[in-house]
C-alpha cells in the first residue's frame, strides 16, 4: 500500500478515535484492527510489544471504576475505563501495525510532503537510532566486563555509568554529522 | 586554486590549540600533515575549510585565504564548494537511505547540474560502482568510507581535506583510499592528507607539514622530513619503513 495512503488512514482512524465514547463502536473498531493484524501475521511481535501497557490499561479501568463517583465503584466509571482502555490499545495497535509493514525508506517517503528540513530531521533521527542503540550495548559491555551490576537496587549506581558516556559520545556524534552536513553545502534556512 | 595560512592563532576555552601558523598550498600539491595526537591537527583542518570560524567559536587571529575568498567572511556553505571536507568517522556522516542518495546530498545543496552524471563518475573514481542503490549501513566499514570520499567528489571542489580518512581501517583498505587519493590529485585536484601513517605519506605526499603542540615545526618536501630521523622520534612520530 502506498505509504502517503498509509499514513493518511492512520492519521483518520486514529483521530476518529479519540473522538469516540461509545463502547460498542469502541469495541468493534478495536476488533477490527486486531483482525488486520492477524491478517498480517503479526500478532506475535505485538503481543511483545503491547504487554506493559496492558497492566496499564487494567489499572486504567480500576482506577477509572472507583473515581467515577469518588471512592465509590460504579459500572459507569468501568465502561469509561474499558472505553479508554480500548482506545489506548486500538492507537498502539495502529502505530505498531503501521510501523512494522513499512519499510524505513517508505516510512521517510511517506513524511516527503513536510518542508525539507523538517523531512531529514526526521530522516536523521530515525537514521541515528541504530547508531545510538549500538552505542548502548558497546557502553554496556564496557561496564559490564570493569564489574558493573545491572542488577544492584541502586538504579543511580547502575545506569549512571551507562547514561553519561551515552549522552557524551551522542552529543559529540551529532555535533560531527552537523559539521560533516556543513561542510557539503548543508545550511538551515 | 591556493591557500594561504597566515598568522593563524586559535583558543577554545582559554586554551591555545593553533599558535602563528604560516604556510600557503599551491594548486595540485599531495600535503600530507603529521603529528602528535592532540596537537591540533583537526583544528587547523577545520580552519581550512571554515568550519573554524564560522561554525566553532573560539578566538580566531590571522587570516585563512582560499584564493581570495576570507574564510572569516564567507558561510561555510560557500567555502565548501571549493574545499571538499572527509571526516574520519563515517558513521557519523553517512545518513542517507542509499549510496546514491548519500552522493547526490552536497550536489543539490549546491545547486549543481548533471547530478546523475556525478554520482556515477563518483562511484566510478572509489570504485563502488555496483552499490548505487544499497543500503550505506550494508557496506563494510572501508566501503564507507570510499562513500564518504565519492560524496565529496561528486560536488567537485578543488582542494580536499581529509581527516585520518583511514584510521579504522586494514592495511588492504587503507591503501586502497590512498591510491583513490592519488588518482583525484593526479586529476588536478589538491589534497590535504591528515594521516597517522607514515608509510602512506612517504608513499604519496609531495610535501609534509608536522606539527607540534599547535605550530608548525617542520614544512619541506616528504624526503626532507622523514629524512630527519631524530625529529621523528623527538616527536613520536614513526619512521617511514623506506628511510630505515
Amino acid at each position: 500500500m502506498n505509504p502517503k495512503l498509509k499514513l493518511l488512514l492512520l492519521i483518520l482512524i486514529s483521530t476518529s478515535v479519540i473522538f469516540i465514547t461509545d463502547l460498542l463502536w469502541m469495541s468493534l473498531i478495536f476488533l477490527t484492527v486486531i483482525l488486520v493484524v492477524l491478517l498480517l501475521k503479526i500478532h506475535t511481535r505485538l503481543l511483545e510489544w503491547i504487554k506493559p501497557i496492558l497492566i496499564v490499561s487494567v489499572f486504567v479501568i480500576i482506577l477509572q471504576s472507583f473515581t467515577h463517583t469518588p471512592l465509590k465503584f460504579t459500572t459507569e466509571g468501568l465502561l469509561f475505563g474499558v472505553v479508554i482502555s480500548l482506545r489506548l490499545l486500538t492507537l498502539l495497535t495502529l502505530v505498531f501495525a503501521f510501523v512494522s509493514t513499512t519499510k524505513p525508506r517508505q516510512l521517510l517517503d511517506s513524511f516527503s510532503f513536510l518542508p525539507r528540513d523538517i523531512g531529514l530531521m526526521l530522516m536523521l533521527s530515525l537514521r541515528l537510532l541504530p547508531i545510538v542503540k549500538d552505542g548502548i550495548v558497546k557502553i554496556m559491555n564496557a561496564q559490564r566486563v570493569r564489574g558493573l551490576n545491572f542488577r544492584s537496587p541502586n538504579i543511580f549506581r547502575t545506569y549512571f555509568p551507562i547514561l553519561i558516556p551515552l549522552f557524551s559520545k551522542t552529543l559529540e556524534g551529532s555535533n560531527r554529522l552537523a559539521l560533516a552536513m556543513e561542510a557539503r553545502g548543508f545550511e538551515v534556512k | 586554486m591556493e591557500i594561504t595560512v597566515e598568522n593563524l592563532n586559535f583558543s577554545y576555552n582559554n586554551k591555545k590549540v593553533l599558535k602563528n601558523i604560516n604556510f600557503k598550498i599551491e594548486d595540485g600539491e599531495f600535503v600530507g600533515l603529521v603529528g602528535p595526537t592532540g596537537c591540533g591537527k583537526t583544528t587547523l583542518a577545520y580552519c581550512l575549510n571554515g568550519l573554524i570560524p564560522n561554525s566553532i567559536r573560539g578566538k580566531f587571529y590571522g587570516q585563512v585565504m582560499i584564493n581570495e575568498l576570507d574564510t572569516r567572511k564567507h558561510k561555510v556553505s560557500e567555502i565548501a564548494r571549493k574545499v571538499g571536507f572527509v571526516f574520519q568517522d563515517p558513521d557519523w556522516q553517512i545518513f542517507s537511505l542509499s549510496v546514491k542518495d548519500e552522493i547526490e546530498f552536497g550536489p543539490r545543496n549546491f545547486g549543481l547540474n548533471k547530478i546523475n552524471k556525478r554520482i556515477k563518475n563518483a562511484l566510478k573514481i572509489v570504485g563502488l560502482e555496483g552499490h548505487r542503490n544499497e543500503d550505506p549501513n550494508q557496506l563494510s566499514q572501508g566501503q564507507r568510507q570510499k562513500l564518504c570520499i565519492a560524496s565529496v567528489i561528486a560536488t567537485d571542489p578543488e582542494f580536499i581535506i581529509l581527516d585520518e580518512p583511514t584510521s579504522q581501517l586494514d592495511y588492504k583498505n587503507s591503501k586502497n583510499i590512498h591510491d583513490i587519493l592519488k588518482k583525484i590529485n593526479k586529476e588536478g585536484k589538491t589534497v590535504f592528507l591528515i594521516e597517522h601513517d607514515t608509510d602512506f605519506l612517504a608513499e604519496y605526499c609531495s610535501r609534509i607539514l608536522v606539527m607540534n603542540d599547535g605550530q608548525i615545526i617542520k614544512d619541506n618536501t616528504t624526503k626532507k622530513v622523514f629524512l630527519n630521523v631524530n625529529l621523528l622520534k623527538r616527536m613520536g612520530i614513526k619512521v617511514p619503513r623506506v628511510m630505515v
